[in-house]
């Protein structure tokens, strides 16, 4: 339909931007117009068609524009004046901003912090992501160096290489420009000033210290002969150790440095607390000294490629290598392949890249999303005051006024976002950061806030503010003001019910729904897992391992030794005057086991078992219950002194019992066990049952099963020469020193190592369930808020725009909140909608986090109705404004306009 | 017609027009096209500049008038500046019409 009135008051708009402020001769050209037009109607032309001629007849408002100017040409301003007048203009447009901004203060102080929370989480997120596909240790900033290993379906434990291995890649491969063995993973028991220590070690060629440029604080670095295998041993400590354990001695080059075991190595350096490699190591010893054990590979080479060589080069090389290895070696039987990784990637875990991809996946979406909510808002506001906006551009003010000011406006809730971000990043930053950690993370995947993290938080907040200002800024070129006017509604009635709208309201239901079902079912997880269902009170019972390596004449298993010396140890922390109870065992509470052990109360059965049937075994000394604080519900614990041959006596939980012998007595009954990795043909082991504890988690928080079952040990079997100890005392948690001092006492070569809580060996254990628990809760709130935004924006619009149809009604006799609740019914089947899409999308996102579930059901009822209920909720509140909107109609004043 | 002696011509037709009486932008166009049976047809927007620049000379003045219809009219008459600067251009004019005439003769 063709308004002539409408028309001519664009080409009006048209022509008085053209021509700047110049109103007077717009008014001149204006008549012209009309003159012309009213002279073609009375000649009987089409209303249409006399508008354009006239139009075509006075010319292009550019051209016009063009002589205008040579008639009068613009002053030349100095460049102060103008710089004074733009610092006016943006000063009166700030102040006007911030009044309007205040205005809506509730809403936009949302804006703000969708925008702020928006930003942080990209922030992190990018930071993590970026540190850990791209970031570099100290020592390889380029990222060429790569770790030859072997890859394959095998344990950790065989991926590396023996001494024979490495020294025949070494000579068949010619791709590899360095070729520097290592041994990455050591750990040693050591005798320093401070009594025996668990240290971390790595071995290191003296080619590996020049690839990794290693420069010593004091005295050398390794050297060619130290790299020949079986040469005398020599370490570099790290300044740590020389500080922590040797108080800086000076002359600590040319020292001993006595290994637990008894074996003593020269100390020949000491390496600057900037130098780590390939983590937070204690000392590096001498590669050519390290051990070499076929069935116990320890050995990984750090390789750089010749120019012009690819990896898959080098690798299909490395492999023709391996494929002359012998038949039955390990790696040949395993079907290992040779690879090299690079050393980042290498040292990485892979559930930190998951996470890392996850994140930033996550809170680009949510970047995207608040910016989508808040467009929306804007064009909110501007329905809001359509009537202004319409009768200010039909009172000629140039639509670029309207845009400046919307982009005044956007601009400043950005800025306030960027500053807000700002301050909450640094300490938002690392907090976030620290939760995504597991253990042995490398040390370059630390948080730092810089100067690059305030730029990205200001560069995101100028992103963010683009994306918003796109669609209002549509919106005020496209909105027709005359028909605003003229109509007195919305200028874009149907575009509150849009369905970008909807769609965007329905997927940020969706996501928030499943983020809502994982965040449920973790958190579950993490009640199943709580102190309430471990049996023991894990936080005052000490935890640590005890070490009699040093007491044997090889360092290894001297089983009569070891025994002697773990029991001797133990009776010095019985001694304590706190010490309630203390106790050894060879597997552990608080670390999360597989079952180890089979059983069956008929021996012919127990082979035909498989995964059934199983418990977790392990060998205690007597106190270990009364250390743990599990009481027994019949019989007692054992005897220590117990014979050497003949069936062993056994403690079992109050459910195995029940299931094994319901109803009846289990003490004196015979249970037949088969434990570890034995073969089927082994004899079964008989054990009589002494006593039976109530049910704890004896297998850890991730355990299959939690039926367990205890033997004390057997005196001439092995204890190892490493055992957990627990120890509980009196009043409060026993103190490392106190421990550390009695296992001294016993013998100042055993060593404690590990001093912890069960609690925290627990915590450590679910640490990455807890990771994904805390950031996924992190994002269910962001993904809360913006929702909530989205909701109360949508169901703002909707009442802004059907104003007239409310006033009608209630002037008719309808009651506001009938009416609220009539149409807050089609938002309540988005929200449904919603949630069945997010329900359906978390089958597969929980299905595939089943590993750390425990307790729960991925689709658990109570779950599933408070993600439902809370959500629903969240939208009844997020509907509440526009029911005060709604009462605020004046049903007169809609008569009126009809 | 020659665009370059369209616009050349413009000044000198606007101050004769307007020495018979004052008259509108719209009017002083449809007036130019009729006494020269549509030969002379002037693009009506390019008419304004020079209107503004005659009265930047101070050669005509320019008023608004509000019509019957309440439409307002922005009306042009020759001021005593523009009578003589209407004389010399009568002259130029002659003198470039005789030569052309003589040189026809030829």
């Amino acid at each position: 339909m063709f308004h002539l009135e409408a028309e001519i008051q664009r080409w009006r708009e048209r022509t008085a931007a053209a021509l700047s402020l110049r109103a007077d001769v717009v008014d001149e050209l204006e008549a012209h117009l009309r003159d012309d037009i009213e002279q073609q109607l009375a000649a009987g032309t089409e209303p249409a068609l006399a508008f354009r001629r006239a139009e075509e007849r006075l010319g292009p408002p550019d051209e016009l524009a063009q002589e205008f100017h040579k008639l009068f040409p613009t002053p030349k301003i100095p460049w102060t004046q103008r710089t004074m007048s733009l610092l006016r203009l943006t000063t009166f447009e700030f102040r006007l901003t911030l009044r309007r901004l205040f205005r809506r203060r509730a809403q936009n102080l949302l804006l703000l912090g969708t925008f702020a929370v928006s930003i942080i989480l990209a922030c992190v997120s990018w930071s993590l992501f970026h540190t850990t596909f791209l970031g570099q240790p100290d020592f390889d900033p380029e990222g060429r160096i790569y770790v030859l290993a072997y890859q394959g379906d095998a344990p950790a434990g065989a991926l590396s290489l023996s001494l024979a291995e490495v020294e025949a890649f070494e000579r068949g491969c010619d791709a590899l420009s360095d070729f520097s063995p290592v041994c990455l993973y050591y750990s040693s028991f050591v005798h320093t000033p401070r009594g025996a220590e668990r240290l971390f070690a790595a071995g290191i060629s003296s080619r590996a210290m020049n690839l990794v440029h290693a420069r010593p604080l004091l005295g050398r670095p390794f050297v060619a002969e130290e790299d020949i295998h079986g040469s005398a041993r020599r370490v570099i400590l790290s300044e740590r150790l020389w500080e922590n354990s040797f108080g800086r001695d000076p002359r600590i080059v040319g020292r001993p440095f006595v290994f637990a075991s008894g074996g003593t190595a020269t100390i020949v350096g000491v390496m600057p607390r900037t130098f780590r490699f390939p983590n937070d190591q204690d000392f590096w010893f001498s590669y050519g000294s390290a051990f070499d054990n076929p069935k116990y590979p320890i050995r990984q080479v750090l390789v750089t490629l010749k120019p012009g060589v690819t990896v898959a080069q080098a690798e299909i090389q490395l492999n023709a290598v391996l494929a002359r290895f012998p038949a039955e070696s390990p790696v040949r039987k395993l079907s290992l392949r040779a690879a090299l990784v690079p050393f980042q990637d290498y040292y990485l875990n892979a559930s930190s890249q998951v996470s890392a991809r996850v994140l930033f996946a996550l809170s680009l979406v949510f970047v995207l999303v608040s910016c989508a909510n808040a467009a929306n808002l804007m064009l909110l506001d501007f329905l809001g005051r359509r009537a202004e906006v319409a009768a200010t551009l039909a009172l000629g003010i140039p639509r670029s006024a309207a845009i400046r000011s919307l982009c005044f406006q956007v601009g400043t809730i950005a800025l306030g976002a960027a500053v807000l971000s700002l301050a909450i990043l640094p300490f938002a930053g690392p907090l976030l950061y620290e939760r995504t950690r597991v253990i042995n993370t490398p040390y370059w995947l630390t948080y730092h806030f810089t100067a690059s993290d305030a730029w990205m938080a200001v560069g995101l907040a100028a992103l963010s503010a683009l994306v918003t200002v796109i669609a209002p800024i549509a919106y005020l070129l496209w909105a027709d003001s005359d028909r605003v006017i003229r109509e007195h509604s919305s200028a874009s009635r149907g575009a509150g019910r849009a369905a970008w709208r909807r769609s965007l309201l329905l997927a940020q239901i969706a996501l928030l729904t499943v983020l809502g079902v994982s965040a449920g079912v973790l958190l579950h997880t993490s009640y199943e897992m709580g102190a309430r269902r471990w049996g023991y009170p894990a936080e005052s019972i000490f935890m640590g391992k005890i070490s009699v390596a040093a007491l044997t004449t090889n360092g290894g298993d001297d089983a009569a030794v070891c025994r002697t010396g773990e029991l001797k140890a133990l009776r010095e922390i019985e001694a304590r005057p706190d010490t309630v109870a203390a106790a050894l065992a060879d597997e552990s509470p608080g670390y999360s086991h597989k079952p180890n052990c089979a059983y069956a109360t008929d021996p012919g059965n127990l082979s035909d078992l498989g995964s059934a049937n199983r418990a977790f075994f392990s060998s205690v000394t007597e106190n270990f219950f009364l250390a743990l604080d599990v009481p027994f519900v019949a019989g007692e614990t054992f005897s220590q002194v117990i014979p050497d041959e003949g069936p062993l006596p056994a403690v079992i939980n109050e459910s195995l019992a029940a299931r094994l012998w319901p109803g009846k007595d289990p003490l004196g009954r015979t249970l037949f066990i088969r434990v570890g990795v034995k073969r089927d043909s082994d004899a079964p082991q008989p054990v009589v049952i002494r006593g039976v504890v109530r049910d704890f988690q004896a297998s850890g928080p991730f355990g299959l099963t939690n039926d367990c079952l205890f033997v004390p040990f057997r005196p001439k079997e092995g204890m190892g020469n490493s055992l957990f100890v627990y120890v509980r005392d009196r009043v409060g948690l026993p103190s490392e020193r106190s421990i550390t001092d009695a296992v001294h006492r016993s013998d100042p070569r055993a060593s404690l190592y590990f001093p912890s809580t069960v609690a925290a060996q627990i915590n450590l254990t679910l640490s990455p369930l807890n990771t994904s628990r805390d950031l996924t809760t992190v994002f269910l709130i962001a993904a809360a808020l913006l929702c909530a935004v989205g909701i109360y924006s949508l169901t703002v619009t909707q009442v802004m725009q059907s104003t007239r149809e409310f006033g009608i009604r209630m002037a008719l006799g309808g009651e506001a909140w009938r009416l609220w609740r009539r149409f807050t019914r089609s938002h309540l089947a988005i929200v449904l909608a919603g949630i069945g899409a997010g329900l359906l999308i978390s089958i597969y996102v929980v299905r595939a986090a089943g590993s750390l579930l425990y307790g729960v059901s991925p689709f658990h009822a109570g779950v599933l109705g408070s993600v439902a209920g809370g959500i629903l909720l969240i939208a009844a509140l997020a509907c509440l404004p526009s029911l005060g909107r709604l009462k605020r109609i004046n049903p007169a004043d809609c008569l009126r306009s009809l | 017609m020659n665009k370059q002696l369209v616009a050349a011509s413009a000044e000198p037709l606007i101050l004769a027009l307007l020495a018979l009486g004052e008259s509108y932008g719209y009017s002083i166009i449809q007036e130019i096209r009729r006494r020269s049976g549509g030969n002379l047809v002037w693009t009506d927007g390019m008419l304004y500049p020079v209107l503004h620049r005659l009265e930047s000379r101070g050669w005509i003045s320019a008023r608004w008038v509000v019509a019957d219809g309440g439409r307002k009219r922005k009306y042009y008459a020759l001021a005593k500046a523009g009578r003589q600067a209407l004389k010399e251009q009568n002259a130029q004019w002659d003198a470039v019409n005789a030569t052309l005439a003589a040189l026809r003769k030829n």
